[in-house]
């Protein structure tokens, strides 16, 4: 497999996506912490774009389910190019693969692809194509994951719950209620 | 003085270390740098990242256990630690403790939610699975807990030993 001239994929940073109670208070704490200004603030959510070491770490202010503060977990890379070998690879290593492309989460438009670990935890594999946009809905801030995947499920076997925003760039189940207005009015499905 | 930290850290939480290790290994493409019974290390190079993986009971924090910033030295834990204390966070520290299956000097802050950050050196790795088989309970969930909520919870027996906290002549 790795003789097929597959592409070798330079992945620019890891990323951490913690749900927080207060994206103020979390802010405050992080500024202290990392030693650093947050690169971008918008209402429930803020990134902080760690040099030292590379870390993509993202706040976003949604209620907690049982999954706790974890939200989800990425590997930034830098074009769709990237994004597409690294999808490949995990498609040949038996991974499923969901893809989100030209989506706008986190206020900025990203290419990218998901896989669920076996607890459920997602990670995804992305590239921003433009980043800083402006505010336009709150519903924007809890978007960048997908809907959470039940624990324990069997790969394939993606049992989904409605407990967080599954994000307007995918609609939800088959049979479900949007999870949020943006997503609703996008597919035009009830919440 | 400016400290150049190594790899952010990601301790996950999982229900069969087994089953996430075929998992990591296909999403990184690499193998882990450590296994022992109910714990497991990615050290990945790209990007840098040390994840590793911790089968014990789910909390309410979920599948996330704690995280953190490895450096490479203890100068640069401490003056991690300095540069927190100024900033007003408090700190807790761990010299010398063995966790993870390594020898490490660290300390600790609380974010608001009350996850846990830990600035790390590993002095020597990959230390023998003694700390798992054979060893009481207690030494077991020492060596791969890596944790001071962990220890101090008091939902394991590890949890009465507030002394692993400021040893080292680190007492503020």
């Amino acid at each position: 497999m790795e003789n097929t001239g597959a592409k070798e994929v330079q992945v620019l940073k890891a990323h951490l996506a913690l749900n927080v109670k207060s994206v103020e208070r979390s802010i405050e704490f992080y500024r202290k912490m990392l030693g650093i200004e947050p690169l971008k603030v918008r209402r429930g959510y803020a990134k902080f774009d760690v040099q030292n070491p590379p870390l993509n770490l993202t706040l976003n202010q949604v209620p907690f389910g049982e999954r706790g503060a974890l939200s989800h977990l990425g590997l930034q890379v830098a074009s769709t190019e990237d994004v597409l070998a690294m999808r490949q690879k995990w498609g040949e290593a038996g991974l499923v693969t969901r893809d989100e492309m030209q989506t706008n989460c986190c206020y900025a438009t990203q290419d990218k692809t998901w896989v669920h670990d076996p607890d459920g935890n997602e990670w995804e594999v992305f590239v921003v194509l433009k980043d800083n946009l402006p505010e336009v809905s709150a519903e924007a801030a809890t978007c960048c994951a997908p809907v959470a995947v039940e624990q324990n499920v069997v790969e394939q076997n993606t049992t989904q719950v409605s407990s967080s925003c599954g994000c307007e760039s995918s609609p939800p189940p088959v049979g479900q209620a949007a999870c949020c207005d943006t997503q609703a009015a996008k597919f035009n499905i009830a919440r | 003085m400016a400290i150049k930290t190594l790899k952010a850290h990601v301790a996950v939480n999982v229900r069969n270390v087994e089953q996430s290790i075929e998992f990591y290994r296909k999403l990184f493409g690499i193998e882990p740098s450590k296994s022992r019974p109910k714990y497991a290390k990615f050290d990945v190079e790209s990007p840098p990242l040390n994840l590793t993986l911790n089968e014990r009971p789910f909390t309410d924090s979920g599948a996330l256990f704690h995280l953190g910033i490895q450096v490479t030295s203890t100068e640069d834990v401490l003056a991690m630690r300095e540069r927190w204390i100024e900033a007003g966070l408090q700190t807790r520290e761990e010299m010398q403790i063995v966790c993870g299956y390594a020898l490490q000097d660290k300390s600790w802050v609380t974010d608001p939610d009350g996850n846990e950050w830990e600035v790390f050196v590993v002095h020597q790795d990959n230390l023998p699975t003694y700390y798992a088989e054979g060893a009481d309970e207690c030494s077991r969930q020492e060596a791969d807990s890596c944790s001071t909520q962990a220890m101090t919870a008091g939902t394991s027996c590890c949890g009465s030993q507030p002394e692993k906290v400021g040893i080292g002549g680190l007492k503020k």
